[in-house]
């Protein structure tokens, strides 16, 4: 059997990028995060092909690429339902697939969601920058393979086949959500009005919602006319609050300093869900103290430890 | 008075005094390296800014109530830390001349100065890099001379060229790559101040100290291409 598998696209889809683990440790020198957004997802696609859980695969949004495997190859699926199809034919997510060669893997409606992954059995011959194939935006000289257009290609070197795995995951079908958060570390500085507001109102994500941060629509209560706040950190999952009013949840390619007041912070065991929020979607926020957020946390490390300890 | 708090439930954030002043940065930068010279596992990153620390930690490893008490337990122990060094000293070649100083005629009406005055003012000081964010390597430089104070712009410009020395309140700032941006644009810096291909990308480091010195249009394309050629010349900065 031939040992590379060639995927050549013949769309790209609205935005298809290599991802993987993100990079850590370069935040201080203003250097986003990056990675996948749903770290679920995109690990539970490798695991279900047998490579490590942080190895690179694809990230689709909202409309997925046209793709041919030029060899036959294992394939798994997850995240958003972006109505997959194999040569016409539905497949399911959450599962390993056999694939043969000449296979053409295509996208239609979004059933659910807003981001899939994409995870293909063997080494993928992708470049690195600061140990992560995540692209950084602003920069395309940095990975410029990684953004997918419609000709590229992609090479991995293939493995044995594994035996097909499947994972019991129900995939996001509601345009509606309810993401739990801590009040963030400024909320002490800001009227207990606004933060009020943020907590029993529901939102809508507006049409600036993308890898770097989603906005909000509407404007926070009691906020009035203040002050800057000294630019200091924000991660992915803080919600900032401009000084317009507007709500941004700053995201993995978002900026790592703010100078916005930081009214709450999404729990880590939402943070996947997050990032299936697609314009339009509703979303409200529940209130938890910190205890009850690492509670959560201890929770979704117990469903889910499998595919981050490395 | 510092304070140390949950920031969501994986990060830490150290509140110093809230302003921006020179030794309290000073002190930030300080406890900074102090923390990350512990090499702690599971900390992922340790980022300062103008008066606070963020710790980004693994929650995989620890807990919320672990790190804080370690961070605590560390600034009980950590008198000597404030007398440590914080950075390099650097000289940064600016060409502060026609189009490279987009906004010299807006700096100048809001200043009342004339050019020289402005290029003799901003080259003065030695600043101190406060710390690096925004952009991947953007160095937030102070203090400016109260002299120079100028608003931001009304509409910021969509696409502010790369290598752009700029100014807003008292601070000034270099910009790593072509983008939008709010500050007045004071001159250039003949090389990339971010390159993703060297070997350390990142020119500027928090602590460093800096100081400008003003060079021709003509100098600036020598400088520009020695470094092209040969890509050790950079250092010279770190004079």
């Amino acid at each position: 059997m031939p040992d590379i598998l060639t995927m050549k696209f013949r769309k790209a889809g609205l935005q298809t990028l290599v991802q993987d683990g993100g990079r850590s440790g370069y935040q201080q020198q203003g250097v986003p995060e990056g990675g996948a957004m749903d770290q679920v997802s995109y690990r539970l696609a490798n695991w279900l092909v047998g490579n490590p859980v942080d190895h690179p695969a694809l990230e689709m949004t909202l409309l997925g690429p046209e793709v041919r495997f030029d060899v036959d190859c294992q394939i798994a699926l997850t995240g958003a339902d972006l109505s997959a199809s194999i040569n016409g034919q539905p497949v399911s997510l959450n599962q390993t697939l056999n694939c043969m060669q000449g296979d053409e893997l295509s996208f239609g409606h979004v059933h659910g969601g807003c981001r899939a992954y994409l995870a293909i059995r063997g080494d993928w011959m992708v470049d690195y920058w600061l140990q992560s194939a995540s692209a950084l935006p602003g920069f395309d000289e940095i990975l410029p393979d990684s953004q997918i257009s419609d000709e590229s290609a992609l090479q991995i070197r293939l493995k044995h086949d594994i035996e097909p795995r499947a994972f019991d995951f129900i995939p996001v079908s509601s345009d509606s959500f309810r993401l739990r958060a801590v009040p963030g570390p400024d909320s002490g500085c800001i009227l207990q009005e606004a933060v009020d507001d943020f907590f029993s109102r529901t939102f809508r994500v507006s049409t600036a919602a993308n890898r770097m941060g989603y906005r909000l629509e509407g404007k926070l209560k009691g906020l009035g006319k203040r002050d800057e706040l000294i630019s200091s950190g924000v991660i992915p999952g803080t919600v900032q609050v401009a000084s317009s009013g507007q709500p941004v949840i700053m995201q993995v390619d978002g900026q790592t300093t703010g100078g916005y007041y930081r009214v709450a912070n999404i729990i880590t065991a939402d943070l996947p869900v997050l990032a299936q929020l697609k314009p339009g979607d509703n979303v409200s926020f529940q209130r938890l103290s910190i205890e009850e957020a690492e509670c959560e946390k201890r929770t979704f490390y117990h469903k889910w430890g499998f595919l981050f300890e490395v | 008075m510092i304070t140390v708090d949950a920031f969501g439930d994986r990060a830490v954030l150290i509140n110093f005094e809230q302003k921006i002043a020179l030794d309290i940065n000073r002190n930030v930068i300080q406890l900074a390296h102090y923390l990350r010279s512990k090499r702690i596992q599971g900390w992922k990153f340790i980022s300062p800014a103008y008066c606070s620390i963020t710790i980004g930690f693994d929650p995989l490893v620890w807990n919320m109530g672990d790190v804080i008490e370690r961070v605590n337990r560390y600034l009980d122990k950590a008198a000597h830390i404030w007398q440590s060094s914080i950075g390099r000293s650097m000289q940064i070649p600016v060409c502060y001349e026609g189009s490279y100083a987009l906004d010299m005629a807006e700096i100048r009406k809001q200043t009342g100065l004339s050019e020289s005055e402005v290029v003799d003012l901003h080259t003065a000081p030695g600043y101190q890099v406060f710390m690096t964010g925004f952009l991947p390597g953007f160095p937030y430089l102070g203090i400016l001379n109260e002299k120079l104070r100028c608003e931001r712009k009304a509409d910021p410009r969509l696409r502010v060229p790369a290598q752009s020395v700029a100014i807003a309140g008292l601070q000034t700032g270099i910009y790593p790559n072509a983008s939008p941006g709010g500050w007045q644009i004071i001159g250039r810096v003949p090389f990339k101040i971010f390159d993703p291909l060297r070997e350390d990308p990142f020119l500027f480091r928090e602590g460093d100290m800096v100081r400008f010195y003003p060079v021709s249009s003509t100098k600036f394309v020598e400088i520009s291409k020695a470094v092209a050629e040969d890509h050790s010349e950079i250092q010279k900065v770190y004079a």
